[in-house]
């Protein structure tokens, strides 16, 4: 198998990038899940027979052929096929056949006997009923942290003010325009297993542990993402097709339809976070206290992980003078919970911000004034141990400020000028909110925090950079190329991008954490720079003159010389330290600001919000791809105001998910698009190529919270829930009315 | 379908296709992607809401997940690889130009979309873009871009000349 | 005991055929094919339940495909979409209530290939042009095995969440609802909670024929979507502005009646109280803009009844 050439946006606007479904190889084998209808039940037995009968199917996978074997690299809890149930859609087993008329005969064909267990699909339910979902976590807890820095006593001797609040934030479906989509290719001695991943490296390693002792190796090929925003990590339909295709010899793909990736997919992990913050006499947040539960669904994910960046993220944006945090992870018979752009943050600010507000409003001050007053910037050393190299937090917050302030200007000139009609049924409001963001993390993976990227230059002048990370739609295609074509003065038309390919790629930790463009950008700058050198030895000796990479490559071709010429650079941060339990420490080379703003108008009568402007100031510094960098913040803006307002996963009591489709899982379409001004601080931070920071997730992380604070300063109501749905905003409204 | 013929005739980005009569039960979607190998369509959710299988019959665009080959008739296909290559280039100029591509799996759709409106596709001949793409999911982009990209497409098919940017 | 496993979301092997004349579809469907026009909802739940396997296209029966605009009367054959509709100018401004109902259908894409008989005999109380076919005097006509025809008022057609009164073999042939005339106006609005792509929460059909002094309210008919198991026929709610010229107040009084008199349930997407608020919100909007459209048609001079 050829390298899969990572698309161009050209490409993709083509039509012509390949994801893993447009990869099948002729005559594959067609495979699915089997999944349980029950939220929680034993797999008694699983009699194939009559399946295995049925014209046309080739194999059936039960749980025992998996025995032993979980994924997940925090806490390995999943297994491929689950022998005891733990969700509505969690796989039994599994069938392969010739065809999709063969795959349904063999799983209607399919019996299962189960033993029914008492279910918990709410954290309150795994916390109180006797309830065992994985009888290795007593409670129902997954996991557990908590943390103190500071001085608690001192700091809160000096609190004037307390605000405090319950958040709530549902589950939310990634909802990616690709379904998660599996093919595996039987070659000479080892499975090529062609999927969307984040981290192909990680897959590497986990996944040669299972197949190793099957006689086999493995290759990890990246197609193109169509989409994954958190969710495509390792899953167990990987280690389905693997399993088929060894025991077949033969080629297997998988692709999950819509609605059953609905059912069982994942989701941003729902939270309810309980947080109080303390200000002093002259508006300093001086202490802040939260509280963390979080809903893990049937399995784990990076939900651990996750849960502890809700507990502590926000803390890093001001200078709180003392915090306390704690956090539970609590197994629900839910779908499982996983990662999603913000990593736990836009929840935590959701409850930082709204509160903010209020303790503004409480001694005096303007939004925008509480926060520049407290923000950390350049140089501090944050209250978790985060050493902040650059900051634009207070330009962006400026720049915000400014927007609402002239938009508000504009507004009540139109109202005053007799032109806007004045009634009470629709009031217009503005909101303002903050997020910092940890650009990788040191905590990912205990060995290290690194990136490779290797350049092999082609007989033909071609170079391809090979990166162990991947093209999740960000850009980082386009932004390597621009980094290789400007450090070796080359053509971008000579250079491919190969991701994520295990047979030739160098070592990615993976895409997380918007840290591509960071790592891997200084990666391969090493690697411009180690090729430089190395063409300026191969023309010292063939006697060229000052010559141009690219004449040193032709040169080096015709002399068979071009092996002296393949590079690898590397990126490992020296600033970095392994956080300690506590999650103190310094675990992001650089982190990154915004400040959001925005004006709401609400339907008293209806509850609807309408976002009639947004505004998002971010400090990525330098920007090697300006159009993907100002579409990556109107992208992730569309999907936080989905998450603030329609989006969720609705589950009945049974666990079975009600909204399994693009008509019910309310994403914004393109009539919901609103307005949305894009606003870059020119900062640059020192740990960055040529000072670039990234930008992928923040844009999302404060856009519940800056619609929330918007529809208080219309309404005066405080929504701590989200989705903001028109009801419950009629809802609060209805009650403030009929309160005394 | 109750025919006796063991074959019939699709024509697809201009080329006739002659597929076997099991076909007419089948979705189009499927016809194009594994018989005639265009993959350039996708399947976003086979439910017909998200729009990235977006193919015209006769001009006119449908969702090809929810088209059985024998609802085509006598109409013919066109996918995004029959698009009128000039138009498509132009496309992806506007999307590279103004950040309208991410992940690219919606991208086919709203190209065949994007024709068709460039072509003076309409409904009641008042709607906006946003209603007439409004069957167009895009979970990346957050549709502004596409809105520009389709906006200046048609300042350049109003004005041939090429002469307005 | 449940089944052993959900059922995956893929379509089964269909059975499909493709009659050219009413009594060969009939026949069809008397042996227990389903009749499908655009089959966007059929083949959902051919993936999503394995049923119906046995189809038979409506397209291909000449008499399916009739669309008229009469001078009294429109008439909409079983297989005509509901993007031919909505590109009729002579359709939207004939039954306007009936053609906002059906711009908000689905997508374009969907509009290109569902049928308005489709959206009919799908026969969800939140149908988008029900409400609509309700106040425009919808008549259904059908046709039956052996050569039987029959006409039902719209309002005796749906009988509960996806039924209807069709009986065995039965097909529906066309639609065929009154236009608007001088002094006549109509008008649909619906709630949802995304600007597409979604089901209305609550929906409100009006129709409003005004006297010769354009104020005077002369007959009114008022239909609500999603908040009963069909679409309910509210115009006897309405029918205390006949006589008289609307006023905030009596559009409140109706709104309010409305609101109390309809029978939605609670379910994933909202409340019932809610419902019961979006019904008191459009109903009052919707009366009003067809009390516009009346007045404009006068002006106009458009229609002819």
């Amino acid at each position: 198998m050829s390298n899969q050439v990572s698309a161009s946006v050209r490409d993709r606007a083509l039509g012509r990038a390949r994801y893993a479904a447009d990869l099948v190889p002729s005559g594959a084998a067609v495979a699915d899940v089997v999944r349980s209808p029950h939220p929680h039940a034993r797999v008694v037995a699983v009699d194939s027979t009559e399946a295995l009968q049925t014209p046309g199917v080739l194999g059936v996978l039960t749980p025992d052929d998996f025995a032993g074997v979980t994924i997940g690299r925090l806490i390995a809890d999943e297994p491929p096929l689950a022998s005891t149930a733990r969700y509505v859609g969690d796989g039994v087993a599994a069938v392969a056949a010739v065809d999709h008329k063969s795959l349904l005969a063999g799983i209607a064909a399919l019996r299962i006997e189960y033993e029914i267990l008492a279910h918990a699909t709410t954290t309150e339910q795994a916390r109180t009923l006797s309830v065992d979902i994985h009888n290795t976590a007593p409670g129902n807890i997954a996991s557990s942290f908590s943390c103190e820095q500071g001085d608690w006593d001192a700091a809160i001797g000096r609190v004037v003010e307390w605000a405090e609040g319950t958040f709530e934030n549902a589950p939310v479906p990634h909802a990616y325009l690709e379904p998660r989509a599996t093919v595996v290719r039987v070659a000479d001695d080892h499975l090529e297993l062609v999927t969307a991943t984040h981290f192909p490296t990680a897959l590497e390693e986990d996944y040669r542990e299972i197949v190793r002792p099957w006689g086999t190796d493995l290759r990890i090929i990246t197609p193109e993402m169509g989409g994954s925003f958190g969710a495509k990590w390792e899953h167990p339909t990987h280690l389905v097709c693997l399993a088929f295709a060894h025991r077949l010899g033969r080629d297997v793909v998988m692709v999950t339809p819509r609605r059953d990736d609905m059912i069982a997919g994942r989701g941003r992990l729902g939270m309810k976070l309980s947080v109080a913050i303390g200000a002093d006499a002259d508006g300093r947040l001086v202490a802040k206290r939260s509280r963390v539960e979080s809903d893990n669904g049937a399995y784990s994910g990076h939900g651990s992980s996750v849960t502890v960046s809700a507990a502590i993220r926000a803390d890093n944006i001001y200078r709180y003078e003392a915090v306390r945090a704690s956090a539970d992870l609590v197994y629900t018979n839910t779908m499982p919970s996983e990662c999603f752009r913000g990593f736990g943050h836009p929840q935590a600010v959701f409850a930082q911000e709204q509160l903010i507000d209020e303790l503004a409003s409480k001694l005096g001050l303007s939004p925008a004034e509480i926060r520049r007053r407290n923000a950390v910037a350049a140089g501090d050393v944050t209250i978790h141990g985060w050493q902040i190299g650059s900051s634009g937090l207070q330009e962006c917050i400026d720049e915000i400020e400014t927007r609402i302030e002239a938009h508000r200007a504009a507004q009540t000139g139109a109202a005053q000028t007799g032109t806007a009609k004045s009634n009470s049924r629709f009031r217009t409001g503005y909101g303002l909110a903050t997020c910092i963001h940890s650009i990788s993390s040191r905590a990912y993976d205990p060995r290290f925090d690194r990136d490779d990227v290797k350049l092999t230059p082609r007989p033909d002048g071609t170079i391809t950079i090979n990166s162990g990370e991947v093209e999740i739609g960000c850009g980082a295609n386009e932004t390597l190329r621009t980094i290789v074509a400007e450090e070796l003065g080359v053509a971008r038309e000579i250079l491919q991008v190969v991701f994520g390919d295990t047979e030739h790629g160098p070592y990615g930790l993976g895409n997380f954490a918007s840290r591509t463009t960071l790592f891997a950008g200084r990666a391969a700058i090493d690697a411009c720079r180690q090729l430089r050198r190395r063409c300026a030895e191969v023309a010292a000796s063939l006697g060229l003159a000052e010559t141009s990479v690219a004449e040193v490559i032709g040169a080096a071709a015709l002399t068979d010389r071009l092996n002296e010429l393949v590079v690898t650079g590397r990126f490992e941060p020296d600033n970095v330290v392994l956080p300690e339990s506590s999650a103190y420490g310094n675990l992001s080379p650089a982190y990154n600001f915004a400040a959001h703003g925005c004006c709401v108008r609400v339907d008293t009568w209806t509850g609807k919000v309408v976002v009639q402007q947004y505004w998002a100031a971010h400090d990525p510094g330098h920007l090697f791809n300006p159009p993907g960098a100002h579409g990556q913040v109107i992208g992730a803006v569309t999907q936080g105001l989905g998450m603030a307002l329609t989006e969720a996963l609705e589950l009945d009591p049974d666990g079975m998910v009600l909204n399994p489709g693009f008509l019910d899982d309310r994403v914004p379409t393109f009539p919901d698009a609103v307005p949305i001004e894009v606003i870059f601080i020119d900062i640059d931070d020192p740990a960055g190529p040529w000072g670039a920071k990234t930008i992928g997730e923040p844009p999302l992380i404060p856009v519940p919270a800056c619609v929330a604070n918007a529809i208080h300063d219309a309404v005066g109501v405080r929504l701590r829930q989200t989705p903001m749905t028109s009801e419950r905003t009629w809802q609060a409204l209805a009650t403030r009315e009929t309160m005394p | 379908m109750n025919t006796p013929s063991a074959q019939f005739e699709i024509v697809v980005n201009g080329v006739a296709h002659h597929v076997s009569s099991g076909w007419h039960s089948r979705r189009l979607l499927d016809l194009l992607r594994s018989e005639l190998g265009l993959v350039g369509t996708k399947e976003g959710c086979s439910e017909g809401d998200c729009g990235a299988c977006t193919v015209l019959l006769d001009g006119e665009p449908v969702v090809s997940c929810l088209t059985l080959c024998a609802m085509v008739g006598s109409r013919t296909v066109t996918t995004v690889e029959g698009l009128n290559s000039d138009h498509l280039e132009r496309f992806a100029a506007g999307c590279e130009r103004t950040g309208g591509v991410q992940c690219g799996f919606c991208t086919p759709g709203f190209a065949v979309m994007s024709s068709w409106l460039v072509d003076g596709g309409t409904e009641t001949g008042d709607d906006s873009d946003a209603k007439l793409l409004e069957g167009n999911i895009c979970r990346c982009t957050g549709y502004q871009q596409l809105a520009e990209v389709i906006s200046s497409l048609r300042t350049i098919s109003e004005d041939p000349t090429g002469a307005a940017p | 005991m449940t089944d052993a496993a959900l059922r995956p979301s893929l379509l089964p092997e269909l059975e499909l055929h493709a009659p050219t004349s009413i009594e060969e579809l009939t026949n069809l469907v008397a042996g227990g094919c389903h009749p499908i026009g655009g089959a966007t909802d059929v083949l959902l739940s051919a993936a999503h339940t394995g049923n119906p396997r046995r189809l038979a296209l409506t397209a291909h029966v000449p008499e399916l495909t009739t669309f008229a605009v009469g001078p009294a009367n429109v008439t909409i054959g079983g297989a005509v979409t509901l993007g031919q509709l909505i590109r009729s100018a002579d359709f939207i401004s004939s039954v306007p209530a009936l053609a906002e109902g059906a711009h908000n259908v689905g997508s374009t894409q969907l509009r290109n290939s569902a049928t308005l008989v489709g959206n009919l005999c799908t026969a969800s109380p939140a149908g988008d042009t029900i409400p609509g076919q309700f106040v425009q005097g919808a008549v259904v006509e059908v046709a039956g095995p052996s050569g039987s025809r029959r006409s039902v008022p719209v309002r005796d057609f749906t009988v509960a969440p996806g039924r209807t009164s069709l009986g065995k073999g039965e097909v529906v042939t066309s639609v065929r609802v009154e236009r608007c005339g001088r002094l006549d106006g109509s008008a649909y609005r619906r709630f949802t909670e995304r600007n597409a792509i979604d089901l209305a929460f609550a929906s409100v059909a009006a129709r409003v024929w005004l006297e010769a002094d354009g104020e005077t309210v002369k007959d009114v008919r008022l239909a609500l979507g999603a908040v009963g198991p069909t679409v309910i026929d509210a115009s006897a709610w309405a029918a205390a502005l006949v006589g008289l010229c609307v006023t905030a107040e009596r559009l409140d009084q109706i709104s309010e009646s409305a609101a109390l008199g309809c029978a939605p349930i609670s379910d994933h997407r909202c409340s019932a109280d809610y419902r019961r608020q979006l019904v008191r919100v459009l109903v009052a909007e919707t009366i009003e803009l067809a009390v516009d459209r009346a007045h404009t048609s006068n002006a106009a001079g458009e229609g002819q009844s």
